[in-house]
């Protein structure tokens, strides 16, 4: 096979460039230009790989080059040498635009994934990586926060006793390098809620010391220093911003962590841990509890305590919606227990990752159509505490979107007399329950407007009492926008 | 950037006498650098190797780099010719692993003894310029132009004192050497690199280098104080209290955006300052980067770049190459064919050494 190609040839002694005419034969790279000698073995000709359209490159032993535009002469050439079939290959892939596209899906694909299953890894790392004293910092950042918005305590000497009691039993059983910090506040009554900051610190509202027995106290105390342990509180801050992530994670600084941790507050009451942490928190607490020698049948009860305080529609409580479903939960926890029973046509849902559950259609078909959304489940927002002590009464407007399942979607403030004042309102209208409006049989959405008074009632010769007033709601229309969420 | 930035380096003269430069600069046909490359071959290339470099957990980089290399230097063409890069992809894994074994021990190490990473600092600061001449050496080596390579030379002392002695120096004086100490490295860098018997030169004072700084210095000062006069205000809108980091995004995209242009301003005037004072032996080069032009073409390619995830990034490249490029003219002064080899090594395509085993390259 004869294969004849033009090039250029340079000596490597100047840099003058002489064309020459070369062609393959038996093996034997000869000249075809007078003047120019080359007759080298092909097989000791090294070439430069095949490139898009490249120019290639001959390198003849002796320091001669000779460059030529035909690159399918110099394929032929390789081909019939058996040789540079690697990167032929990766020149197939990279001459061909459906490959192109695939790669790119690919590697959008892999990027995706990798921050999708990475970031959560790079977080726990980040987070367990923390120093102490930077994890106390953040901390006590919170628990500022924490104090900020809850009243003090109400609870007697010998309620909070108890609770003291339950810690040691638990770190008799499986001691700790620092103890837990206990912090009692009062929540208006309304909320059974326990969570744990980083540093160790675990906020107990009354209402729950109140509730639940000594056994089941143990058995918060045991889910809430799991999450501690676990610093999902630390993870959850790293997780909401890649930039901290990064920046902490390839600088090693973790200090910048501490000015976040005053958010860790406000996002434990309106979203609580996921779904997964609160898995990772029971499964700590089952073992703990089984080290001090305590039931889990205590814990699964305080969950459907919990669950059964709620009002006669089965909505969820602050505690109960910061953990997915209470009955998956307490299914796990006490697998032999009975826990078959009813949970109300509103199945409670977790804050994140909802399955489809019973909706409120399925319970009112069949009745009349409803012209507004009918509100179930409306607690009031807490008076963060500082502004009563300060004396500051207020108003928040907040509109917000009542979708099918009469679930509320993105609230947010539209207008206040503070910004203090937002925070606690939005928490609390998020984890408001409709029944939707319908139309033509349809439950859907629609856009709400909400004033709440914050005010603050002072019977002369009494404590000040804060008094948050839910006025009845304004409907802004059927919202579209709400149905694509 | 094209080729390795060619400079001149003096041509060995009698000691003291100065380098000759022609007396009246004739007028000579400039010869234009044209890039040929083109967009969508660009990607495609681009996207595969990164694809493949992920798929091989990093392995694949090298030939990836020296495929992509290859693909900006081979498709740029100068009297007829393009330019070659020749570097063996396996050496630079060599670098690389040596690199990341380095970092890994550093790590390690410096779990268990806090103290060595300060010392193991100061061996890395130690280490830098001979790491510097190292990635030159590699670098203009491994490019050729019309079967000869390109060659860079320094010594380790030369460098130190550039980037080492001359860094205190800006440190003692606030930063105000800075531009004259970026205009000593190009210095350095140009000086040291010859093809065949022809050496690269780098004639200019620090002036412009200064006027250039100074310039882009101004635009991200004047956004400094806008952004500071917008925090201001978000401070007064928030009675008082910092602004949250939300708040605060504008003013990182402006500042970023100004920064970027500046950046470019920089990349642009500078382009032009040192080729037009660069010189092979008596031969010239000529840019005439259009400021506005060139601040145009980078502001769509942020924008692009931006908008697709990165994934128009080589569309970006090939733009900004062929603008400059095109820009760009070399003016010989005589016939280049004169330009012969010096030395027995550097004529061979194939000259190997020991010392390059591990390619070391970073660009600069």
């Amino acid at each position: 096979m004869n294969i004849t190609f033009t090039g250029t040839i340079f000596t490597g002694e100047t840099l003058a460039a002489t064309p020459l005419t070369l062609e393959a034969t038996d093996g034997r790279l000869v000249s075809q230009t007078e003047g120019q000698s080359v007759c080298v073995a092909i097989s000791e000709v090294r070439t430069s790989d095949r490139l898009a359209g490249v120019p290639r490159f001959l390198y003849l032993p002796g320091g001669r080059t000779i460059e030529t535009p035909d690159n399918q002469a110099i394929d032929l050439l390789l081909a019939g040498q058996r040789r540079g079939r690697t990167v032929a290959a990766v020149h197939w892939l990279e001459a061909r635009a459906r490959v192109a596209a695939v790669a790119a899906v690919l590697l959008v694909a892999t990027v995706a994934a990798t921050l999708w299953w990475g970031m959560p890894i790079l977080a726990r790392n980040a987070a367990m990586a923390v120093p102490d004293p930077i994890e106390k910092k953040a901390g006590q950042t919170a628990l500022a926060t924490i104090s900020r918005l809850l009243a003090p305590t109400r609870l007697s000497r010998i309620n909070q006793r108890r609770v003291d009691t339950q810690l040691d039993r638990l770190l008799k059983a499986q001691p700790l390098t620092t103890r837990p910090e206990l912090v009692f506040r009062f929540m208006g009554g309304q909320y059974p809620n326990a969570f744990a900051l980083p540093g160790g610190y675990i906020v107990i509202s009354d209402e729950l010391v109140t509730l639940a027995d000594d056994d089941e106290l143990a058995a918060v105390l045991a889910h809430e220093i799991g999450h501690w342990q676990l610093r999902h509180g630390l993870q959850g801050v790293l997780r909401s911003s890649a930039a901290l992530l990064v920046v902490s994670t390839v600088t090693g600084d973790l200090s910048t962590l501490t000015t976040f941790a005053s958010t860790i507050p406000f996002a434990l009451l309106q979203r609580g841990y996921s779904r997964e942490f609160e898995e990772q928190a029971d499964t700590y607490a089952l073992g703990l509890l089984r080290k001090a020698g305590i039931d889990a049948v205590h814990f699964a009860s305080i969950l459907r305590k919990l669950q059964n305080t709620r009002p006669k529609q089965g909505q969820d409580f602050s505690y109960l919606s910061t953990h997915p479903s209470t009955e998956d939960r307490i299914r796990r926890i006490d697998p032999h227990g009975e826990t078959a029973r009813a949970v109300a046509s509103f199945a409670p849902s977790s804050a994140r990752g909802d399955e489809a559950k019973p909706e409120p259609s399925v319970m009112l078909r069949g009745v009349h159509p409803l012209a507004s959304p009918f509100p179930l489940y409306q607690p009031a927002p807490l008076y963060p505490y500082e502004l009563t002590t300060a004396h500051r009464e207020g108003m928040v407007k907040i509109e917000f979107v009542i979708d099918e399942n009469g679930k509320v979607c993105n609230p947010h403030a539209v207008g206040s007399t503070s910004k203090e004042l937002e925070a606690p309102a939005i928490a609390a209208v998020a984890q408001w329950r409709f029944i939707p409006r319908q139309e033509g049989g349809r439950n859907v959405a629609t856009s709400i407007f909400q004033t709440i008074d914050f005010r603050l009632h002072s019977p002369i010769g009494q404590a000040v009492e804060p008094r948050v007033i839910v006025q009845p709601f304004e409907i802004l229309g059927q919202d579209l926008s709400a149905r694509s969420k | 950037m094209p080729p390795d930035q060619p400079t001149a380096a003096l041509v060995p003269t009698a000691a003291g006498q100065p380098p000759l430069l022609p007396v009246a600069p004739t007028p000579v046909a400039g010869h234009d650098f044209t890039f040929h490359g083109d967009a969508k071959e660009y990607f495609r290339i681009w996207i595969v190797n990164t694809l493949l470099t992920l798929l091989t957990l990093g392995v694949y980089a090298a030939w990836a780099k020296v495929r992509k290399r290859r693909y900006l230097r081979g498709n740029t063409e100068l009297m007829g010719h393009r330019f070659d890069y020749l570097a063996d992809p396996r050496r630079i894994l060599a670098g690389n692993i040596l690199v990341a074994l380095m970092f890994l021990a550093y790590m390690v190490v410096g779990e268990v003894y806090p103290y060595i990473r300060i010392g193991a600092l100061a061996v890395g600061l130690v280490l830098l310029p001979w790491v510097v001449v190292r990635s030159l050496a590699f670098n203009a080596h491994n490019t050729t132009y019309r079967g000869m390579r390109f060659y860079a030379k320094q010594t380790y002392g030369m460098a130190a004192l550039t980037f080492i002695g001359q860094w205190l120096f800006i440190i003692l004086t606030c930063g105000i050497y800075y531009p004259a100490w970026v205009r000593n490295r190009k210095e350095l860098v140009i000086n040291s690199h010859r093809l065949g018997d022809a050496f690269f030169r780098f004639e200019s004072k620090s002036g412009p280098f200064y006027a250039a700084y100074f310039l882009s210095g101004l635009m991200v000062f004047g956004v400094l104080i806008l952004g500071g006069m917008i925090t201001g205000l978000l401070i007064a809108g928030n009675g008082g209290h910092p602004p949250t980091l939300v708040q605060l995004v504008p003013f990182f995209m402006l500042y970023g955006t100004a920064l970027y242009f500046s950046r470019h301003y920089l990349y642009a005037r500078l382009y032009n300052h040192i080729w037009t004072h660069t010189r092979l032996d008596n031969h010239r080069f000529k840019a005439s980067l259009p400021v506005r032009g060139w601040l145009k073409l980078q502001l769509t390619n942020l924008g692009a770049v931006i908008m697709s995830c990165g994934l128009l990034y080589p569309w970006a490249v090939v733009r900004s190459t062929r603008y400059a490029l095109g820009c760009l003219q070399f003016l010989p002064e005589h016939p280049i064919e004169s330009i012969s080899r010096l030395g027995r090594q550097d004529g061979s395509a194939l000259g190997e050494s020991m010392a390059e085993f591990v390619g070391l390259d970073f660009g600069l």
